[in-house]
């Protein structure tokens, strides 16, 4: 659905985003990562048709944008970091004007706008968003990014000031807009919202694509995965090649097992076998996160 | 036009008129017109009784050195002054934000996200507002006309060219400070700036350079007027009421070349001022607003005749150039600074 082939942008000679090639297929949730500087947010203009790319080429469900700029933008749905709209005009009235440059049809706006205000819980707001909080006009942004029901959304710090119902909100709208069939780019410094959210990792460093996978195979790159098990009855023994260290609770109904790469299919075999059924088996996040972070700094210090 | 194009003219139309600035600037600029075009009626009417009462009571060899009936134009010679500083404020409060606001909202980024091209944005603003200035303007405009059509004065047919001519430079000149405006608003960073930027523009080319035109620079390159010669008496009588300029004098070599220079010398400076004026969107307008409206275009030079009678020579002053020459630069004025603001806006970094 979005392709991004040797894509290449310079300031001043110096390479903000660097033969960047990327695939991005229908469906998928993908979270572009990187410390500062790392051209996740030129990538984000470029993709968006918003910034000239100096090489490289950008396909949007096979329009090139730079080609057919009007017909690859209105496949995308855009909200950008510190969205803004039009302060004199209701969420109903930008969105109004929005959906008429998508030339959508009168009476489909109309229904489109009312039932994107509730989704994202904005009906009956008449004031001007000149008097909407930040987190209004995130949640108005996010319903603008999906008011012409888009194949590729992209967002860009979604979640940056939403309270935690609107962070639940937004997880819930962006899984559903996936399990419709949408493309979704989501740019975050939030780690833990990517790791929630997101089903693929791009990391990016230097203006270069480092790492793609997996939040859990970018995380275990070259690093090690602490595992957390929970029985029903106390643990067996885990004779399973690659573990460092098993630390059991008291009763060993519980243990966190540290181990060189994923083994949860090793574990929960073995775990079966000794016939205690399990309650818990998962990565530890916290660990995978502080994983990544440890990536990052090694990238920003590369 | 394109949907995109459209959809951004109507929405920067309707933009114009909820924003309170440019409606208070506008009723300001309403009633001083709507005021003026009153008191331009009262001065015509005036004017119209002493012409009347001088026709009744002169002969017919003063009939002849007569001023032609008064034109209704006076009326507008009346609120031309206060079309230029309102009309100008409200192009400029127009034009002024129209870019840097949607930078300082961040919805630029969002706006060009869509399905538009850049050039579509700055058009479709362009053409909004500019249409929302036109009907302001023509809403005035008709006012004032059918005041003067309720008060019984019906101009005639040169009248009416003379009216439209005034008024499409009247709104040329709006459009022009918009213009300005607009530009600002590209290569600013804050609304504040380009308004800053817009109104030094103003003050220089509203204020400062007629009077540096007028005082300095002219004189400066039109060197120092001739002296007249002692020998000479003459009699020179200035009537603006008539509108006329009459020049009694005796005849002599020395008086003749004085005469020639001192007419060298004028054309030398006016032409100054006039391509100067070319640079000052008020100046034009201005030149434009004193060749219809005022009544001393026409110059009667009186001479003494082979009898010892007086003859009266009658020249009309030609205008039609002036004023050509006037609109062409009013018309140059937004071509210019919007195609700067044009280019600007194609080249903006939305980083």
């Amino acid at each position: 659905m979005i392709e991004l082939t040797d894509l290449t942008k310079r300031y001043n000679g110096v390479a903000a985003v660097d033969s960047l090639s990327l695939s991005i297929g229908e469906g998928e949730i993908i979270g572009l990562l990187g410390p500062n500087g790392a051209g996740k947010s030129t990538t984000i203009l470029m993709t968006t048709g918003l910034i000239e790319p100096d090489g490289g080429e950008i396909r949007i469900a096979g329009y090139e944008m730079q080609k057919e700029p009007k017909r690859a933008k209105a496949l995308i749905g855009y909200m950008p970091e510190d969205v803004g709209f039009y302060p004199r005009l209701t969420a109903a009235e930008n969105l109004d004007f929005f959906g008429k440059l998508y030339e959508m049809e009168r009476e489909k706006r109309k229904r489109r706008i009312d039932d994107l205000l509730v989704l994202v819980g904005l009906d009956g707001v008449q004031t001007q968003v000149g008097g909407y909080s930040k987190g209004m006009r995130q949640r108005l942004g996010l319903a603008k990014a999906l008011l012409n029901e888009p194949p590729v959304i992209i967002l860009d710090e979604p979640t940056a000031n939403l309270d935690p119902v609107g962070v639940s909100d937004y997880r819930r709208i962006v899984r559903e807009a996936a399990a419709a069939g949408s493309t979704i780019l989501v740019s975050s410094h939030i780690l833990a919202e990517v790791s929630v959210i997101c089903t693929r990792i791009a990391l990016l460093s230097r203006g270069k694509l480092v790492a793609d996978g997996t939040w859990q195979e970018i995380a275990d790159h070259g690093k090690g995965v602490v595992i957390r098990v929970e029985g029903r009855r106390p643990l067996p023994e885990f004779p399973i090649q690659g573990i460092s260290s098993v630390i059991y609770t008291p009763d060993r109904v519980g243990a966190v097992i540290a181990a060189d790469h994923d083994i949860r299919d090793a574990i929960s075999d073995l775990v079966a076998s000794a016939g205690v059924p399990l309650r818990n088996l998962q990565i530890d996040s916290e660990s995978a996160e502080e994983a990544l972070l440890q990536r990052f700094r090694e990238e920003a210090r590369s | 036009m394109s949907n995109a194009l459209f959809v951004i003219a109507e929405k920067e139309f309707s933009d114009s008129f909820r924003n309170r600035t440019i409606l208070a600037i506008f009723a300001i600029f309403f009633a001083i017109s709507v005021i003026g075009i009153i008191g331009g009626i009262a001065e015509y009417q005036d004017t119209l009784d002493s012409y009347n009462e001088l026709l009744s009571t002169a002969g017919t060899q003063e009939r002849g050195l007569m001023d032609t009936r008064p034109s209704p134009m006076i009326i507008f010679g009346s609120v031309g002054a206060l079309l230029v500083t309102m009309g100008a404020l409200l192009g400029i409060t127009s034009g002024f934000d129209l870019i840097t606001r949607e930078r300082e909202t961040k919805s630029l980024k969002v706006l060009l996200s869509h399905p538009v091209f850049r050039d579509e944005v700055i058009n479709g603003k362009a053409i909004g507002a500019g249409g929302a200035l036109a009907l302001i303007f023509a809403a005035t405009i008709a006012v004032s006309i059918a005041l003067m059509l309720i008060t019984g004065i019906v101009p005639g047919g040169d009248e009416w060219s003379s009216i439209a001519i005034f008024s499409f430079s009247a709104f040329l000149m709006i459009i022009a400070y918009f213009a300005i405006a607009l530009c600002m608003s590209a290569i600013s960073e804050t609304s504040g700036t380009a308004l800053v930027y817009t109104l030094i523009i103003f003050i220089l080319l509203s204020g400062l350079l007629p009077v540096l035109i007028e005082n300095g620079a002219a004189d400066a390159i039109a060197g120092d007027a001739p002296t007249m010669p002692r020998m000479i008496q003459s009699v020179s009588i200035d009537s603006r009421e008539g509108g006329r300029n009459f020049q009694a004098m005796t005849e002599s070599e020395d008086f003749q070349k004085y005469r020639e220079d001192i007419q060298d010398w004028r054309s030398r400076r006016q032409a100054v001022i006039d391509i100067a004026s070319l640079f000052s969107p008020t100046m034009s307008f201005d030149s434009i607003s004193d060749a219809l409206t005022s009544t001393s275009s026409m110059t009667v030079t009186v001479r003494s005749g082979p009898g010892g009678g007086m003859i009266a020579q009658t020249q009309a002053s030609d205008t039609s150039e002036s004023i050509l020459s006037h609109l062409l630069a009013l018309l140059a004025f937004p071509a210019i600074f919007f195609g700067i603001a044009y280019m600007r806006f194609m080249r903006m970094d939305l980083r």
